[in-house]
């Protein structure tokens, strides 16, 4: 067994959702539109204050853009730490990490080519390729780590869209194994 | 941590022995939808002069590197976008200018794909004479 990595995560939501989670723990987001594969989602330590990353992605949240309006107005931050065995971690804000993961990415292509096909209606998405690495490939990925480009209010607000990161995130997979000491550290009203 | 060190060996094994159809299959399942692509084109038989031309285009105009003092101060610029050069490192050039002066700015993470690479050499090869012409200018507005 590897050494335990200990990282510390931030989730904004509506503070309804806050305290079913505190009292029923996080559901694992699934799907294709997840960036980093299935898991729950953080913010934590990297290029940008995660504390401030929550508030602004819980306010961004509170929008919605299908019915046009608010789905709440009081929001709270979640703080967690998160536990990972330092072999189940991929770190894909450092160099050996992107190697690993431009590698199994190429793989997936040079497939795709062998097969003389091409994907008709999308392009291949990162979260996939790791979950399906997880999967079929049996490589055993508990948490990653990733710097994101995300647009909070502002950004979707004035149609400002960019690609250099400017949050860092974490994906945790095994939600009820490690993530751990659950507390709300703040708790807001959208005005 | 996950390296490439200690798992290239285990993901070189399982895509030695795994067959193409099965991957493409899980991907189906996952909802993408695949077409077949017209192999008359092999990025092996290009023409050398073809080939030399691209390399000449990639080796001049160099890569966008946003780490690099010069190259965000391009950004910045009110520059040109060029098109139409193929090499994956060029496209990151092109499409990072076009991001920024024409306010495409739908531009999706997978842009930066080497499936770019893929894409151009699977479907039609296009000399690039008319966009040497472009990155001349190009060269020439960046020397100014």
């Amino acid at each position: 067994m590897s050494d335990t990595i200990t990282l510390e995560g931030f989730h904004g939501t509506s503070s309804l959702n806050a305290d079913a989670i505190l009292k029923g723990g996080f559901r694992s987001s699934l799907g294709d539109k997840e960036w980093l594969g299935d898991g729950v989602y953080f913010f934590t330590e990297g290029i940008s204050s995660p504390q401030n990353n929550a508030v602004k992605w819980a306010i961004a949240q509170s929008w919605d853009n299908t019915e046009k309006k608010q789905t709440y107005i009081d929001y709270s931050v979640i703080k967690a730490n998160i536990c990972v065995e330092e072999d189940r971690f991929l770190d894909l804000t450092s160099s050996e990490g992107m190697k690993f993961f431009n590698h199994l990415r190429n793989k997936y292509i040079e497939s795709v080519k062998k097969g003389k096909v091409r994907p008709k209606n999308q392009d291949f998405k990162d979260g996939h390729i790791i979950n399906d690495a997880r999967e079929f490939l049996g490589i055993k990925i508990d948490v990653t780590k990733g710097n994101f480009p995300i647009r909070f209010e502002t950004e979707r607000v004035y149609n400002i869209k960019f690609r250099t990161p400017n949050t860092t995130i974490l994906a945790v997979f095994d939600v009820n194994t490690i993530i751990n000491n659950l507390s709300i550290i703040k708790k807001g009203i959208i005005k | 941590m996950i390296t490439l060190e200690k798992y290239k060996e285990q993901i070189d094994t399982y895509f030695d022995n795994t067959p193409p159809s099965e991957i493409i299959k899980r991907f189906e399942a996952l909802g993408y939808e695949f077409e077949p692509i017209d192999n008359s084109v092999d990025s092996n038989n290009l023409p050398i002069a073809e080939i030399n031309q691209e390399v000449i285009c990639v080796e001049e105009i160099g890569i966008f590197d946003m780490q690099d003092e010069f190259s965000e101060s391009l950004y910045e610029s009110e520059f040109p976008p060029v098109s139409g050069v193929y090499f994956s490192n060029v496209i990151l050039f092109q499409k990072t200018l076009s991001h920024n002066v024409l306010d495409s700015s739908d531009i999706s993470f997978e842009d930066f794909d080497v499936s770019e690479e893929f894409n151009f050499f699977s479907q039609k090869v296009e000399t690039c004479n008319k966009d040497y012409e472009q990155l001349e200018n190009t060269q020439r507005a960046m020397a100014a």
